[in-house]
């Protein structure tokens, strides 16, 4: 419950500095490494779960087109997460290949970025380099915020101020 | 882990579909209304770091003196017909003028774009940073607020105390006020509609024209109502006839690019709006106040003055 108010709070947070500045920080670039970053903070269904929720709160907030990221992010983030598939035909657990921890956020707010701005590129038929223009505005801000983040996340972890399964 | 995945895509699910039979607005206004407090404390906060400075002599410091130009020409367009009724007027009464302090004035609040909607079919709102504390209401106009004509007119109090509005133009209505934000249907939205007049250019000056309708097709606007024995022509301007029913300054909508006339449907009229929601930030809602003048000093009966 603490965590999901946590949550609450930065997401909060990151939507008002969103609002406030939008000339330097397009929407989601400070939401989507925050909420990333929860999805993978403790590793469980509920950060999952709870990332989810924020995704789609944002976007009742602030609609564009259809809520892909919701799905997309927690789809990436469970596919990241799930370490091994049992095979339903044999029972074997097959072992899934991993990326490493600490590239784990960055692989999904890439993939945030991408399916954030995509269909912006795709309706309104941006030229090649106002689509990079677009495409770097949110990776200026929210890669940086990541790799930050993933820092704090592993000191967490080595403080022992987060669970690590 | 694949549950939680399942659970989210379930209230993805749920809220698309809540969305496309518009029951999410009420949500949408209270989420935004949440965030207000914080936003007025980075507002606070940062103070005025966030005007850009638009550097002298380039295109894009030229542009706000071309839109208060603009705003001027249509302000006299407003006040050419407007004298032109007035002297036919006075013409037909044989010289007795009938003057009289107005009952309802207009005042403006100032209130800014904090996000835009702008992708396809249902999805063509905007959220202002004003609402009810600010005294808005639903249905009322708002204008855009980018020159600086109607923004010195909001500061100095231009002509007696009033802002000036004649000519402004139209960017939407307010569908729903919050607290502290407001939601914004644009001219170009299917539930808009508004009473408007043509106003023509001709070598004899302007004229006012047929008066209509207009109404949102979801891209432009057409007007409808249109008198079959009125004419009507591709380039004349739409102004507003009223604002929400009270007699006011008149407001620009845009020019008409297509008018035909078939003789069993009457007039099909399309309006170009004069501006779109997406390239506005600044905008000023339009909220009638009781005039003072008329409360305090009783209602006068309306003099008549003999013209000399």
């Amino acid at each position: 419950m603490k965590g999901f108010l946590v949550i609450g709070i930065l997401a909060w947070g990151a939507m008002i500095l969103e609002q406030s500045r939008p000339a330097v920080l397009p929407a989601g670039a400070v939401l989507l490494p925050l909420v990333m970053i929860s999805m993978l903070w403790n590793r469980t269904a509920g950060g999952i779960f709870a990332g989810g929720v924020v995704l789609i709160l944002d976007w009742i907030a602030r609609p564009q087109g259809i809520p892909l990221l919701p799905v997309v992010l927690t789809f990436a983030a469970t596919v990241l997460l799930v370490r091994t598939a049992s095979d339903p035909w044999t029972g074997t657990e097959i072992r899934q290949p991993q990326f490493p921890e600490w590239i784990q956020p960055t692989i999904l707010v890439v993939i945030a970025i991408l399916v954030s701005t995509g269909p912006t590129i795709v309706t309104q038929r941006s030229s090649l380099a106002d689509a990079l223009h677009l495409i770097r505005s949110y990776a200026m801000v929210s890669i940086p915020l990541t790799v930050l983040m993933t820092g704090v996340m592993k000191l967490a972890a080595e403080f022992g101020l987060r669970r690590v399964s | 882990m694949w549950t939680a995945f399942a659970g989210v895509l379930l209230l993805t699910i749920v809220i698309t579909t809540a969305e496309r039979f518009q029951l999410l607005s009420g949500l949408r206004l209270s989420i935004n209304d949440a965030l207000s407090p914080g936003r007025f404390v980075v507002a606070a906060i940062s103070g005025k770091s966030e005007s850009v400075n638009v550097p002298v002599g380039t295109d894009s410091a030229l542009a706000p003196q071309l839109q208060d130009m603009e705003q001027q020409r249509r302000a006299l367009i407003i006040e050419n017909t407007q004298l032109h009724n007035r002297l036919q007027r006075l013409s037909a009464s044989k010289g007795h003028s009938l003057q009289r302090v107005p009952l309802v004035g207009f005042d403006v609040v100032s209130a800014q774009i904090i996000s835009h909607y702008g992708m396809p079919s249902c999805l063509r709102q905007a959220m202002i940073d004003a609402g009810r504390v600010h005294g808005l209401r639903r249905s009322e106009l708002v204008l855009d607020a980018t020159g600086t004509v109607l923004d010195s007119g909001i500061r100095n109090g231009v002509t007696d105390g009033r802002p000036v509005l004649a000519g402004s133009i139209v960017v939407g209505r307010i569908a729903q006020a919050g607290r502290w934000v407001s939601q914004l249907v644009p001219v170009t939205d299917e539930s808009y509609s508004a009473r408007i007049q043509l106003i023509r250019h001709s070598a004899g000056g302007t004229q006012p024209g047929a008066e209509g309708m207009l109404e949102g097709t979801g891209d432009s606007c057409r007007i409808s109502g249109i008198a079959d024995v009125a004419s009507v022509a591709i380039g004349d301007e739409v102004f507003s006839a009223d604002i929400s029913g009270l007699s006011g300054p008149c407001l620009y909508y845009g020019t008409v690019v297509t008018a035909d006339f078939k003789s069993a449907a009457g007039w099909s009229v399309f309006v170009k709006p004069a501006i779109t929601l997406s390239e506005v930030d600044d905008v000023a809602v339009v909220v009638p106040r009781l005039n003072a003048d008329r409360i305090s000093g009783g209602d006068q009966p309306t003099t008549v003055r003999r013209i000399q």
